[in-house]
C-alpha cells in the first residue's frame, strides 16, 4: 500500500515549469478565480462554458504582444499567490491590488488598472453620502479587501465581511446592511444594476491592480512591463477598459490620456443584457437545462474523486485498524497516533498542507492527487475506527476457535474475523461515504473544479444562488443514492443469517449477531 | 514410569497464575493413547484453564507439555516468548482438537464450510479433498442432511456435533472438550455424548472437562479430580466413584451421587 502511494505521488507529480524553462511555442498560464465574478474573469452568462472579462481581454492582448498562447487556470482567489509560488501558473491577473505585504511575496508589474472604492446604499437612504456618514452604521464588504481595511481604519463602523459580492448587495437590498463599500468595478457590475440600490459619494481611496509573477521570474516581469507599456501607448488598454465601461479618472490621469471616449461600452451592455433579461418560464427552463452539462462535469469530478478516495480510505483504514489491534507497541501506537491526529485536525488544513505546504519539502502534487490523498488519508482514520469497532464486536471466542484449529493470527483475521466484521461495518462506512461525497466540496480550495465550485461560479455569474443551488443539491443527492442502495445490497449479502440455502428450518427467525459477549444464542 | 514412555500427552509440573493469583499449582499428568480421561472438580478449580494450557490458548508460566512428540517447555518466570516458541505452539495445536462449551462455530460459514476451512487454510489441501473429508466427518456426527445449514439454523446439539467434526477435520492426535454439554438443553446432551463415545470406540485419545457424571462413570478410562489448582486424586471410574481415597473428592462426589 505504501509503495502504491509513493508511486501514485511520483506518477501524478507535476514538475512546475517556471517561465524560463518553458520551451517554445510558449504557453503563458495565468491564474484567476472565475467565481470572483464580473467584470474580471468570469463565466459568460450567454455561454457559461466560456471565461470572459476585461482581464481576459487584457491577457489576450498581452499574449499577442509576447507571442505566447494564454491558458486560463482556475484558482481560489485566497490561494492565488500560493498557487503562483507552487508553479500552478506563471502569473496572476485577477484584481490583485499592489500592496507592500504582497510585494514581499511576489513581484508586481506596472499597474494595468487604477480604481477606487465606491459606496453603495439603498435608493431610499438619504443620510449616507460619504464614508464619514457610515459611523454607527452596518457596512458590508469583501473579506481580505482594501475596502475592509479602510472601513476598519475609519472606526465606529460595524463591518460585515462577505465571501462574495452578490450576498453583500442582496443583504444591502433587503436591509441587513446600511451600505456596501467595494471596488468600483464590482460596484458597477453588481451594485449599480440592482433596482433597489444607488451609488453615493465620490471615489474613496485609490487602488492599483498589478500582474503578479514569481520573484525569480525577472525576465517574464520585464517582458510583461514592456508589453503593458506598448498596450498603453497604442490605446489597446484604454479600448479594453472602455468596452467594459471601466475607464476611470485615476486611470486617465495615470496614462496622461485626457482624450474623450472613443470605444462604446459594448461588453458592459452585453453583460447587462444577458443578466437583466426578463425571462419567460420557457427561457428559464432552457437556461437551467443549459447549466446541466457544466454541473454534470463538476459532478463527474466529485464522483471520481469520492470513489477513489473512499477506496483508498477503506483499504488503508483496514490496515490501520489491524495494526492498532494486533501489532506490538511501536506500530500500534503509530496507528493510534495516526487516527488521533488525522481525526483531530480539520480536513481543510490537511488539504492546504498537502497542496501548498508539501512543496516546501519538494513534494509537489497535482491538484487531483493532492485532493485524493487529502480525502483518502483523512477518511482512512475514520474507516480504521469503524473496522476496529466491527472487529472488537466479534467475540474473542471466534479468534480462539480459529487459533485452536492451527490458524495463524493473520489467517484467522483474513478468513474468520474480518468477514464477520464486514457486515457490521457496512452501515457506518456507507455513512462515511456519503459524508465524504459532501466533504469533497472542500477540495475547491486547492483549485479543483468540482460540483460545488461549478455551482459557485454559475451562481455568481447569474446572481442566482437559489435555482442553481437546488440543481446542485439535487445532483449531490442523486450521486449518493445509488451508493445507499448498493450498501443495502451489500449488507444483505454479508448477513449470513438471512442466507437460507435450505428451508428445512425455515420457520426459525433470523438470529442477530450480538454485539457483546457470546455470539451464539441457544435454540430452545 | 512405563506409562510415560507410551503416553501421547505428558504434562510435568505445570504452573499458571492470573494477575499473581495461582490457578494451576504444579500439575503432572500422563495420558496413554486411546484413553478417555475425564477431569472433574468444583468450578474455579483450574480444570478449564488446564485444558486451555494444553493447546496454549493460555500460555502456562512454568512447566513442560508434550503432545504427540511436540515439546513445549518454560523453565523460569518470566521466560521470554520467542518466535521459536510460537512456531512450536502452532505445531502443537495441529496435534490437538478443541471443542468449546459455546461451540464457537463460525457463524458466516455453513456447517460444511466450517469443517473445511482449517484444512483449506492451514494445510492447503485441495478443495475437493477437503470437501470429501468434511462430508464424511459430518456424516459421522450425524449431520449429513445439514451440511449447508448455517450455525444459526442448527440446534445446540447439532452445532456441537458440527464443532466436533470441525476439530476432527485437522486429524488431531488428541481431542480436548471444555464442558461440551454445559450449554445444551438436557434433551440434546445425549447426542453429543454419543459422538464422543463413538470416537472413544474408534480409539481417539480424549480429555473431557464435564459435569456429566454418568458419562464419566460409563465411558471414561480415568477420572481426574481437580481442586485448588492441583490434582487431588486420579483413578479409574469404578474406584473413583465407589471408594474415593481423599476426603475432598468424597465431599465433591457426594453432591452428584
Amino acid at each position: 500500500m505504501i509503495t502504491y502511494l509513493i508511486s501514485l505521488i511520483v506518477l501524478f507529480s507535476i514538475t512546475a515549469s517556471t517561465w524560463a524553462q518553458t520551451s517554445s511555442p510558449k504557453i503563458l498560464r495565468w491564474g484567476a478565480d472565475s467565481e470572483g465574478g464580473a467584470p474580471y474573469a468570469f463565466q459568460d452568462p450567454a455561454d457559461p462554458g466560456r471565461i470572459i472579462g476585461f482581464e481576459v481581454d487584457l491577457v489576450n492582448a498581452l499574449a499577442e504582444e509576447l507571442h505566447v498562447r494564454p491558458e486560463f487556470v482556475q484558482n481560489q482567489w485566497d490561494g492565488l499567490i500560493p498557487g503562483l509560488q507552487r508553479g500552478n501558473y506563471d502569473m496572476v491577473v485577477n484584481g490583485l491590488e499592489i500592496t507592500e505585504d504582497r510585494k514581499a511575496e511576489i513581484n508586481f508589474s506596472e499597474p494595468y488598472y487604477l480604481t477606487y472604492e465606491q459606496l453603495t446604499v439603498r435608493k431610499d437612504t438619504y443620510d449616507i453620502n460619504s464614508l464619514a456618514d457610515c459611523k454607527g452604521k452596518v457596512v458590508g464588504t469583501l473579506k481580505f479587501s482594501l475596502a475592509h481595511r479602510i472601513l476598519e481604519a475609519q472606526g465606529g463602523i460595524e463591518v460585515r465581511s462577505y465571501e462574495g459580492q452578490i450576498n453583500a448587495y442582496e443583504d444591502l437590498a433587503n436591509g441587513r446592511l446600511d451600505a456596501v463599500l467595494m471596488d468600483y468595478p464590482i460596484a458597477l457590475y453588481y451594485g449599480q444594476r440592482h433596482p433597489k440600490l444607488k451609488f453615493v459619494g465620490g471615489p474613496i481611496s485609490q487602488m492599483t491592480y498589478g500582474i503578479g509573477v514569481r520573484k525569480e521570474d525577472r525576465q517574464l516581469l520585464d517582458e510583461i512591463n514592456l508589453a503593458l507599456e506598448k498596450l498603453a501607448q497604442n490605446g489597446r488598454l484604454r479600448e479594453i477598459l472602455e468596452r467594459w465601461a471601466l475607464w476611470t479618472v485615476p486611470m486617465a490621469e495615470f496614462l496622461h490620456d485626457k482624450k474623450p471616449s472613443t470605444a462604446l461600452p459594448t461588453e458592459y451592455d452585453a453583460y447587462m443584457k444577458a443578466v437583466g433579461m426578463r425571462r419567460t418560464w420557457k427561457d428559464r427552463f432552457l437556461q437551467y437545462a443549459g447549466y446541466i452539462p457544466l454541473l454534470a462535469k463538476g459532478a463527474l469530478t466529485t464522483i471520481e474523486l469520492s470513489i477513489l478516495s473512499m477506496l483508498m480510505a477503506v483499504v488503508l483504514g483496514l490496515l490501520i485498524a489491524l495494526m492498532r489491534l494486533y501489532t506490538p507497541p511501536p506500530f500500534s501506537q503509530f496507528a493510534l497516533a495516526y487516527v488521533e491526529v488525522t481525526r483531530g485536525t480539520p480536513l481543510l488544513i490537511q488539504l492546504f498542507f498537502i497542496f501548498y505546504g508539501l512543496p516546501n519539502i519538494g513534494i509537489k502534487l497535482a491538484p487531483f492527487t493532492a485532493a485524493l490523498l487529502g480525502l483518502g488519508l483523512n477518511y482512512a482514520a475514520y474507516e480504521a475506527e469503524n473496522y476496529r469497532a466491527g472487529i472488537l464486536s466479534i467475540p474473542r471466542s471466534q479468534m480462539e476457535a480459529a487459533l485452536a484449529l492451527g490458524m495463524t493470527r493473520l489467517q484467522a483475521l483474513r478468513h474468520i474475523i474480518v468477514p464477520q466484521a464486514m457486515r457490521l461495518v457496512i452501515p457506518p462506512v456507507t455513512n462515511d461515504f456519503i459524508a465524504l461525497l459532501k466533504d469533497s466540496s472542500l477540495v475547491s480550495v486547492i483549485t479543483m473544479v468540482e460540483l460545488t465550485k461549478v455551482y459557485g461560479q454559475l451562481a455568481s455569474t447569474y446572481y442566482d444562488y437559489f435555482g442553481i443551488g437546488l440543481l446542485a443539491a439535487a445532483m449531490y443527492f442523486l450521486i449518493g443514492l445509488p451508493f445507499v442502495r448498493l450498501s443495502r445490497f451489500a449488507e444483505n449479502y454479508f448477513s449470513f443469517d438471512k442466507r437460507v440455502p435450505n428451508m428445512a428450518r425455515g420457520s426459525k427467525k433470523p438470529r442477530v449477531l450480538s454485539l457483546s459477549g457470546l455470539a451464539h444464542s441457544f435454540h430452545p | 514410569m512405563t506409562e510415560q514412555n507410551s503416553a501421547v500427552v505428558d504434562v510435568w509440573d505445570l504452573h499458571k497464575s492470573f494477575h499473581g493469583h495461582p490457578v494451576l499449582r504444579g500439575i503432572d499428568l500422563h495420558i496413554a493413547p486411546q484413553e478417555l480421561t475425564v477431569l472433574i472438580g468444583p468450578s474455579g478449580c483450574g480444570k478449564s484453564t488446564f485444558l486451555r494450557c494444553l493447546n496454549c490458548l493460555e500460555i502456562f508460566d512454568r512447566g513442560k507439555v508434550s503432545i504427540g512428540g511436540i515439546n513445549l517447555e518454560r523453565t523460569s518466570v518470566p521466560s521470554p516468548l520467542t518466535g521459536e516458541f510460537h512456531a512450536k505452539v502452532r505445531q502443537l495445536r495441529l496435534n490437538v482438537g478443541m471443542v468449546f462449551q459455546s461451540f464457537n462455530l463460525f457463524p458466516h460459514l455453513t456447517a460444511l464450510e466450517n469443517v473445511m476451512k482449517a484444512p483449506l487454510v492451514v494445510k492447503g489441501i485441495p478443495r475437493e479433498q477437503a470437501e470429501a473429508i468434511a462430508r464424511e466427518l459430518l456424516e459421522k456426527v450425524g449431520l449429513s442432511t445439514h451440511v449447508h445449514h448455517y450455525p444459526s439454523q442448527l440446534s445446540g446439539g447439532q452445532q456441537q456435533r458440527a464443532a466436533i467434526a470441525r476439530a476432527l477435520a485437522m486429524a488431531p492426535k488428541v481431542m480436548l472438550y471444555d464442558e461440551p454439554t454445559s450449554a445444551l438443553d438436557p434433551g440434546l446432551v445425549e447426542e453429543v455424548l454419543q459422538v464422543m463415545k463413538k470416537l472413544h470406540e474408534e480409539g481417539m485419545t480424549q480429555i473431557v472437562v464435564t459435569h456429566e457424571m454418568r458419562f464419566a462413570r460409563d465411558v471414561a478410562d480415568k477420572i481426574v479430580y481437580f481442586e485448588d489448582g492441583q490434582i487431588v486424586e486420579m483413578a479409574p471410574p469404578k474406584q473413583m466413584f465407589s471408594s474415593p481415597r481423599d476426603e475432598r473428592t468424597r465431599r465433591f462426589l457426594k453432591r452428584f451421587l
